[in-house]
This record gives C-alpha cells, sequence and structure tokens, in this order.
C-alpha cells in the first residue's frame, strides 16, 4: 500500500491522495549543460596527470551557502556563473599544469614521444592529440590540432618545448568541453536528442565513477562498445565493480543520507561513516541481494567504543566488526547514528524536524511549507508547565498546525529514544523527568516504536521500492525530476521489484535503459 | 613626464605589448586634478542584529547624545580613531508583516520556518521581498547601482569580497557563503559571488603588477607570464562561443552566463599594470591564504557548537585585515570605484572564540540566554569596528586631490537587522528590523561627518539613498524608497 501523501491545496493540507500510477512510455530526461563539481574536477585531474592534491576542492568556491534542500553535490540548477568561479578554475589549472611538468615522472606519463627539441612540432602533435582526447573525452579533429600546435609558436618566443606542453594543457584544461559536462549529439525524429558515443561514456563515467572517462572506456566507446545496451550494461558492470565505482555508489548514499556533513568530531565521524558504509558494501557488493537488507540488517559493524555509545553490550573484540543488535530495538540503517544525525536543531533532536527528513529523503515525499504566518526557526519554546518535549510540541497537535505535523511529528517522535548521534535514551537529557516512550505514528499507515518497526512499516508499504529509483535519477540527471520523468521512474521502479531489488541491477537498468542515451532540450 | 591611462595599454594580440619604456611613464605619479577626481562608493555589511533578547533596546549601541560629540556605546568604542568622521544613524525601521501578506514599499515579509535573508532586499535595494525566495531578490544592491554611477571604466567595476570565506554550514565548503550582492542582468539581477581569498583578490588587482624595485629582466618575464595567462584566455574564450553555436536555446543561455564571467578575466589579464604613484602601490603579497575551517562540529557532552581555533574559523582576523588592506588600495589605484566588503553572510556564522573569546559565533552571541547577551554580541560587534574603523583611517590617511581619498567618497556600513520587540514571538529580540543602526562616512556630497542623527522610524535605503545622491546620483528613489534622510548632508 503506497504510504498516503501530504498535498498542499488551497485549504489546509488535509487531503491524502496516493500518486497514481503513470501511463504512457518512458521519454528522454532534460540535462541541460553541468559544470564539474569540485569533487568530479579533483577526481578527473587525478586520472589525467596524477595530481592527488584536492585542489579543487580546497580553491573551488562550494555551493553558495550550503544550505540547499537538494542532497546531491552536482544540481546543475544551482550552478550560478561568477568571477570567483572562473578566476579558481584558473588558479586551479594553473598550479595542476605548473606541478605536473615539474614532476619528471609525470610529465612522462602523459607525453608520448621524447621531444628531439624544443621545435619538434611532431612530438608535440602527438602530445596534443593523445592528452586532448583524455581532457575533452573525445578524439580532437585536425583542425583543433592545429590550432592548439599554434602555441608552439609563442611558447618558442621565451620558452621551451615544455612552456608548449604548458600552454597547450592549460588551454585544455579550461576549455568549456573539460570545464563542463556538454552533450550535443545528434536529433532524432522523436524530439530526442541521442547522445555520441564518447558523450554516453562521459555520462556513464561521471554518473558511475564521478571522473571523466579513461583511455579504456573512450576505446570501448570507438570501437563501437556502447552502441547497444548490452554493450552498455556490460562497460557499466566492469565500472560499477571498480573500487572506483564502490566508492561512488558510497557517496551517492553518503548524500542521499545526509551523513557526509555531520558535525560531529573527526573520530566519531569515521566511525559512524565506517559503519554505514559497511553495511552499504555489504548488502549491496558482497550479498548482492535485496536492497531492502540495508533496512533490516540485525548486526552492524563496529567497534566496542560505539557499541558502548549505542548502548550495546561490548565484545571484547579489537577493532570494528559485525556486532548482532539482539533485542536491542535496533535494526539495519535507521539505526545508524549517521542517519540519525539528521533533524537535529540546536542541542538536540527536532522530532518535526526528524519527520520532516524522513519524508523527504526516505519517502520521497514533499512536506508543504508552513504558513507565512508561522515561524518555525525556532522549537515549541519550554514555558510554564510545557516542559517536556511531548507536551511542548503539542502545540502543533491541534488547529491548522495539525494538518502538516501530523505527517512529521508522529514519525520524529517514534525515534525520540534516539538521540542526534544516535545514542538511546528514555528520558530528556536535561529534564529526567521528562520520560520518552518513543512510540510513533505513520499517519494513516499504522504505530511503531523505534527503527526497527518504522523500517517494517516503510518495507510493508513499499516506499523503499518508490524512493531509491527516484534518487538514483536525480543523481544522475542532476536534478529533481519533473511529471514527464514518471513514466522513466515507474520502468525503474517497475524493474527494481521484478528484479529482487538488487541496488547494482537498478543501475544497470537505468544505464541500458534506451532513454539514458539521450536527452532532451529544456524548453 | 605624461600620465598615461591604464586602459591605453591593453595587450596586443601578439603578446609582449609592454616594454620598459611603457611601464616608467605609467610608474610616474598621477596627480588628480581637484575637478577630476573620482567618487567612490564603499559598502559594508555583516548579518545578525545588534541585539539580543536581553537589556533595553539598542542600550549597547545608540548615543545618548545627538549630534556632534556623540557617546560611543560598548558596541562601537572600536570606533573611537574615526568617531569624527562616522555619522551614525539610529532609530531606522523597515516595515515587516508577518502574516504572508504583501508588504509595503521596501518592506519585509517571509515564510515560515524563515526569517533571515528576507529583509536584505528592502535593505540593499529599497525594493520589498517576497515569501518566494528564489525570486525575492528584483533590483540591484546599492554597491553595483553605485558602479553604474561612477562609470570611470575601472579594472572591476565592482570589488566583491567576503572576510568570512565559508558559511560552515552543510560541508563548510569554501565559498559556501551566501552572497548579499545582487547586480542587473537583462530585465532583473543575478547574485553576485563575492571573492573569498585575499591571495586571489591580490592576483585580481595586483598580479600584472610589477613591484618597484622589480629589474627589467624581472618585468620582462612577469609580462611574458601574463602574454602566456591572455593567450589560453583569449583562445577558451574563441572556443566557448563556437560551442555556443551548436547548443539548444537554455544551453546557450547558460554557457553565456559563464562566457561572461571568463571576459572579465580576460579583461582583468589584459589590462596592464598599475600605474603606481606616489599612494598607489603595489601591497604586500598577502601569502597563501589561512586554510578554510571547515563546518561547525557539535559537542555531545556540553551539547552546543564548538567554536575554537581549529572548527569553523579562516583566519578570520588575518583575512579581514588583508581583505581591507586590498580593498584601500583598489580604491587609492582607482582599480574600482565600488567595493563590497562582506564580514558574513546573513545570520553570521562568525566565529567569535579566536576574535572575542566567546565560545559562539555571532548568531550565537544575539542568541544567548545570559541575562548580560547584549553586551556579550556587543563586544562581538565591536570586533568588526575594530576593522571597519581600520579601512576607514586608511581611506582618511591616503592624500588624493585636495584632502584625502575618504573626502571623495561615500561609505556606508549596515548590519543585517535591529532591536527591538520581534513580530514573530512579540518579545524582544534579534529577528526584528526595528532600531536598525546604520554608520555613514566619507566626504561626497557634503555628507555629514562626525555626527549622531536621529531617524526615527525612517527607512535605512534612504541612508544609502543619501549616500548615493553625495556621490551624483541623480533620482531621489532606490527601488521603491525615496527621500534624503534629513540633516544627513547639509
Amino acid at each position: 500500500m503506497p504510504i498516503p501523501v501530504p498535498v498542499e491545496t488551497e485549504e489546509p493540507a488535509t487531503v491524502i491522495k496516493p500518486k497514481p500510477r503513470v501511463e504512457g512510455p518512458a521519454v528522454a530526461a532534460v540535462v541541460e549543460v553541468r559544470r564539474l563539481t569540485p569533487s568530479e574536477l579533483d577526481a578527473t585531474l587525478q586520472m589525467l596527470v596524477g595530481d592527488r592534491s584536492g585542489v579543487a576542492a580546497e580553491l573551488m568556491p562550494g555551493i553558495d551557502g550550503d544550505r540547499t534542500e537538494y542532497p546531491f553535490d552536482n544540481d546543475y540548477t544551482v550552478q550560478a556563473a561568477s568571477t570567483t568561479w572562473v578566476e579558481s578554475a584558473e588558479r586551479v589549472v594553473n598550479k595542476v599544469v605548473a606541478e605536473t611538468l615539474a614532476s619528471a615522472t609525470r610529465k612522462a606519463a602523459i607525453l608520448p614521444c621524447t621531444p628531439t627539441g624544443n621545435s619538434d612540432t611532431a612530438c608535440l602533435k602527438k602530445f596534443i592529440a593523445s592528452f586532448g582526447r583524455k581532457v575533452l573525452r573525445r578524439p580532437l579533429l585536425d583542425d583543433e590540432i592545429t590550432q592548439l600546435t599554434s602555441l608552439h609558436a609563442l611558447a618558442l618566443q621565451r620558452g621551451d618545448f615544455t612552456t608548449s606542453m604548458s600552454l597547450v594543457m592549460r588551454r585544455l584544461l579550461l576549455d568549456p568541453e573539460f570545464l563542463f559536462r556538454i552533450e550535443i549529439g545528434e536529433p532524432k525524429a522523436n524530439g530526442a536528442i541521442a547522445l555520441g558515443r564518447y558523450e554516453l561514456a562521459s555520462r556513464l563515467s561521471f554518473f558511475l565513477l564521478g571522473r571523466g572517462p579513461d583511455e579504456a572506456l573512450l576505446n570501448t566507446a570507438e570501437a563501437g562498445g556502447l552502441s547497444t545496451p548490452a554493450g552498455v550494461r556490460d562497460a557499466a558492470r566492469k565500472m560499477l565493480d571498480s573500487e572506483e565505482g564502490r566508492a561512488q555508489v558510497q557517496a551517492f548514499h553518503a548524500m542521499w543520507f545526509g551523513y557526509r556533513t555531520m558535525p560531529y568530531d573527526p573520530a566519531f565521524i569515521e566511525r559512524a561513516d565506517t559503519e554505514t558504509s559497511a553495511l552499504i558494501r555489504k548488502v549491496i557488493f558482497e550479498d548482492r541481494g535485496d536492497y531492502r537488507n540495508l533496512f533490516t540488517s540485525t548486526r552492524t559493524y563496529i567497534d566496542d567504543t560505539m557499541a558502548q555509545h549505542y548502548g550495546l553490550q561490548p565484545t571484547g573484540v579489537e577493532g570494528k566488526h559485525w556486532v548482532e543488535y539482539g533485542a536491542s530495538g535496533r535494526m539495519g540503517i535507521l539505526s545508524h547514528a549517521s542517519l540519525l544525525s539528521n533533524g537535529a536543531k540546536s542541542a538536540d533532536t527536532s522530532p518535526t524536524l526528524r519527520g520532516k527528513w524522513i519524508r523527504k529523503r526516505l519517502f520521497c515525499q514533499e512536506i508543504p511549507k508552513p504558513p507565512p504566518n508561522v515561524v518555525a526557526d525556532v522549537p515549541p519554546p519550554s514555558e510554564g508547565n510545557l516542559v517536556c518535549k511531548k507536551d511542548r510540541y503539542a502545540v502543533h497537535s491541534s488547529g491548522g498546525c495539525l494538518n502538516c505535523h501530523k505527517f512529521m511529528d508522529p514519525i520524529g517522535f517514534g525515534l525520540e529514544q534516539y538521540d542526534r548521534m544516535g545514542k538511546h535514551r528514555t528520558a530528556e537529557a536535561d529534564f529526567p523527568e521528562c520520560q520518552i516512550s518513543g512510540d510513533g505514528e505513520l499517519d494513516g499507515v499504522g504505530k511503531f516504536n523505534g527503527p526497527k518497526q518504522l523500517a517494517d512499516l516503510m518495507i510493508a508499504n513499499d516506499v523503499i521500492d518508490n524512493c531509491v529509483p527516484r534518487h538514483l535519477f536525480r543523481f544522475g540527471a542532476g536534478r529533481y525530476e519533473d511529471e514527464s520523468d514518471e513514466p522513466l521512474l515507474r520502468d525503474l521502479t517497475d524493474a527494481f521489484v521484478q528484479n529482487g531489488r538488487r541496488f547494482d541491477d537498478l543501475i544497470l537498468d537505468y544505464v541500458s535503459h534506451p532513454t539514458f542515451a539521450e536527452r532532451r532540450e529544456a524548453l | 613626464m605624461k600620465t598615461l591611462s591604464r586602459r591605453a595599454f591593453i595587450h596586443g594580440s601578439a603578446g609582449f605589448a609592454i616594454g620598459l619604456p611603457l611601464l616608467e611613464a605609467m610608474m610616474s605619479n598621477r596627480a588628480w586634478g581637484a575637478a577630476d577626481v573620482p567618487k567612490r562608493y564603499l559598502l559594508g555589511f555583516t548579518g545578525m542584529a545588534i541585539g539580543s533578547g536581553k537589556g533595553s533596546i539598542n542600550d549597547t549601541v545608540v548615543p545618548n547624545i545627538v549630534g556632534a560629540n556623540y557617546d560611543l556605546k560598548s558596541a562601537f568604542t572600536n570606533l573611537a580613531p574615526v568617531k569624527s568622521l562616522m555619522t551614525l544613524v539610529t532609530g531606522l525601521k523597515i516595515p515587516e508583516v508577518s502574516n504572508g501578506s504583501t508588504p509595503p514599499p521596501g518592506g519585509m515579509t517571509y515564510p515560515g520556518g524563515a526569517w533571515h535573508e528576507f529583509q536584505l532586499p528592502g535593505l540593499l535595494t529599497g525594493m520589498r521581498s517576497t515569501v518566494d525566495h528564489a525570486s525575492m531578490w528584483r533590483s540591484p544592491t546599492t554597491d553595483n547601482i553605485a558602479a553604474d554611477l561612477l562609470g570611470g571604466n575601472p579594472l572591476l567595476k565592482v570589488l566583491y569580497t567576503t572576510v568570512q570565506p565559508s558559511g560552515y554550514y552543510g560541508a563548510g565548503a569554501p565559498g559556501s557563503i551566501t552572497s548579499v550582492s545582487y547586480k542587473r542582468s537583462g530585465t532583473g539581477v543575478v547574485k553576485v559571488a563575492p571573492r573569498y581569498s585575499p591571495q586571489q583578490v591580490f592576483q585580481t588587482l595586483f598580479g600584472n603588477t610589477a613591484s618597484g624595485n622589480a629589474t627589467a629582466e624581472q618585468i620582462a618575464q612577469q609580462n611574458w607570464l601574463i602574454t602566456q595567462r591572455k593567450s589560453v584566455l583569449d583562445s577558451v574564450i574563441t572556443r566557448m562561443s563556437s560551442i555556443k553555436a551548436k547548443l539548444g536555446v537554455a544551453d546557450q543561455r547558460r554557457l553565456d552566463t559563464h562566457l561572461e564571467e571568463f571576459r572579465d578575466l580576460e579583461k582583468v589579464v589584459a589590462t596592464v599594470p598599475v600605474p603606481v604613484t606616489t599612494t598607489c602601490v603595489k601591497p604586500a603579497d598577502p601569502g597563501p591564504d589561512p586554510a578554510i575551517g571547515g563546518k561547525k562540529v557539535f559537542d555531545p557532552v556540553k551539547k552546543v557548537y564548538v567554536y575554537t581555533q581549529d572548527s569553523s574559523y579562516s583566519g578570520e582576523e588575518q583575512r579581514a585585515k588583508a581583505m581591507a588592506d586590498l580593498a584601500h588600495m583598489a580604491l587609492v589605484c582607482d582599480l574600482t570605484r565600488s567595493v563590497l566588503f562582506q564580514f558574513a553572510d546573513d545570520q553570521s556564522g562568525m566565529n567569535m572564540k579566536p576574535l572575542t573569546g566567546q565560545s559562539t559565533d555571532l548568531h550565537g552571541l544575539s542568541h544567548n540566554d545570559l541575562s548580560n547577551a547584549t553586551l556579550e554580541l556587543a563586544k562581538g560587534i565591536n570586533w568588526h569596528m575594530k576593522h571597519w574603523a581600520y579601512l576607514i583611517g586608511k581611506l582618511k590617511a591616503s592624500p588624493e586631490g585636495t584632502g584625502s581619498l575618504l573626502d571623495n567618497m561615500a561609505t556606508v556600513f549596515t548590519f543585517e537587522a535591529g532591536h527591538g520587540i520581534a513580530p514573530t514571538n512579540g518579545k524582544l529580540g534579534p529577528h526584528c528590523v526595528d532600531n536598525m543602526v546604520m554608520l555613514v562616512a566619507g566626504g561626497a556630497g557634503g555628507l555629514k561627518q562626525g555626527v549622531h542623527i536621529k531617524a526615527t522610524g525612517m527607512h535605512p535605503a534612504r541612508v544609502s539613498l543619501t549616500a548615493l545622491r553625495a556621490l551624483g546620483y541623480q533620482d531621489n528613489t532606490i527601488g521603491e524608497i525615496s527621500g534624503e534622510i534629513p540633516g544627513l548632508r547639509g
């Protein structure tokens, strides 16, 4: 049964309306020019010239305000042009090129010939062709090679062959086809645009590896290896199973589940991150099992310090290892500190924000905005007899507030026995007389208490089936879905369910779907 | 020796357009005639209010004495060195509606769940906000209005800077700071990201300028590097234009905005070095930027965010001074005629621990429940005033024309909010745009200096309008707000 959806109406949001199943064939998604993210730039520079400095993350501006609710860092709809970004790009490129050419090893790794002298134009042309293919993610045209070779004359006015390499590299690494993901393709009769084979290779590589395509993938594309869905699936499988592919799957989850930005000390973050990453790796890559096992796992990968933090019995085993939850009430990823760190406000959890986060991130539902005359910036204050959180939040349970808060607060209260770092509690820390029951409710679905029972309700109501493909699409397309994307999401969801809910298969179904090799122009 | 215009020496496409003789010509003193000294504008901003939930309204900021010889309250004691130059305009108010209805002209409205930032359009543009965050900015901010007014084709139309390089939210990434500057674009406005790296500002302003004692070979090498950069950028811009032609309309539009920024960078690179004078000199290299401090860290025992030297602090003390030095010299050298000097964004996550010893950020100070919360906040505000006074003092100490650079300027400093009874909860607190205070300095257009003016209930955009009119702005309106502050000029 689908989870009832909050709907914003002219009247208070009391209407419950499950989304109807869409009809019609899937169409290509709208995808516009995208700027590489700092992490994509760093990963691509590492592949191209062996730069491991993370210089882009250090020098490139991040998301303005860093307050977007979109979980992924590749949302092109918020990529505003800025002088600061352009100046930073030039600084990054100049630094990386200088350091690469200052290293004999790194320089030799990108130079396919040994120049006979400063004026060896033939060798420079070979370098331009080989390096340019990797940078622009396609073979260079003859006139492009000629144009870049013209930099040689300028370089030799005061420099040498290395100066020529420097000019060529800086020019290529500032090329719009490097700094941006530009897909031109060929128009089709149905209004879609078919990606070229190299463009498809780029799309696959950025999606699955978080960087531009390497030489091997470009070779596969050149040989026609991506010209069929089966070929794409085969190439994608190899990428997905690589260390980089697995790391990209982890990065996707870290952004989706919101634990990449936990505001805690590094040691705690490392423990929490490792715990969640281990479960993801086990379910997706080791067991290759049902994705819902992420939510139903009866054990977790922690050390005794974390076990004590969670209130579990320490095992005495050194280091991180799998620990059984037993009868603790914990189960799966919803019990992890990483996920429970979401929805905090000030020093404590906010049942409202936790409920909202779960609705948005795990149910893929939107909560109507608060009415303009409500300030939701601060939690209900402690005043008079209103001391305990349950009593303070009761203000949300009547009148117009109830219409929206019933979708959020009862979910948050069902997880209230777990603080903002996932530690178990039965009373409020500041007010020990305030007992925490942990009783919660999914409006219109049923009551629950704690992560285990919430996970059971989510699975019984197909939440995971509907939401996982949606987030994967958002990450792939670099934007939220719109109505035109719903048939594709339906196809992906159907395939996900039919194929035993394997996450790796979902990815392969997505990239080998005919629409993945196409795009549409924005209107 | 004749002084040559900097703009006359754009590099030729073959490079090496600059030879030593030209540099020598440009290093001669520039003597502004009294009549042709350009006017300049400086806008300072920091997030948060000027009072907390404790104390009396404005008791740490507003002088008791009106007019000259006003008294400096605890939040402003660091203004003492420039008090005779600094005019305080107090009692300002942005009309606010909290029920979501359309506010009056220049007013503030906001959706549920948000308050900060929604007053900024009224404050900085004179245009009322809307509840739709994505489209609430509809008019340019005064730094951009001033740049259009003052013209002159300087290297940078506006020098946009921020002291705090990160908002410290989320990942706490560099540059993740919310800008408060919007410039015209087509029929609307677009946000402008401030430069957050002093080193980047230094390179942009003075990267092409040789130091005063550079040898001919050093100058030739510098010119060679400039030639390379220009050649690369020229080629990139040509490429962008040719690719654009192959794209659909939406992609063309998207790429166009980036292309414009590349052209601006090319303009910076193509501009020949600063004409060094007795006052305009290449400043010392600020060196590598202090490391970005990263996101806020929560202490589960104390149940507070931890503010130390190591968390969410990026050397703002050094950055503030470096940015002030660079902004000052940019104005001296006429590299820009309008500067945005942003300390932090709305709310302000400025970590005060390394600055004033207070273990919270400026936002936290205003929310502090201590009985002396407003006094604590005053310490935080006063840190900002130290740097503002430093910059104003430097502008005053720079001879220009028959007086000083400051004499040819209008400067305005504003806080995000005021102090009073917040409509959000009916209590005294920081979420209020009543009783706002703005600081004005500069001698352009007869601006009054060193006085305290009560402007009770007047819109703060009128202060900016007065400053702009002192620079020659002819309209009597910005956004939807009209009329100067009585007594601020004359």
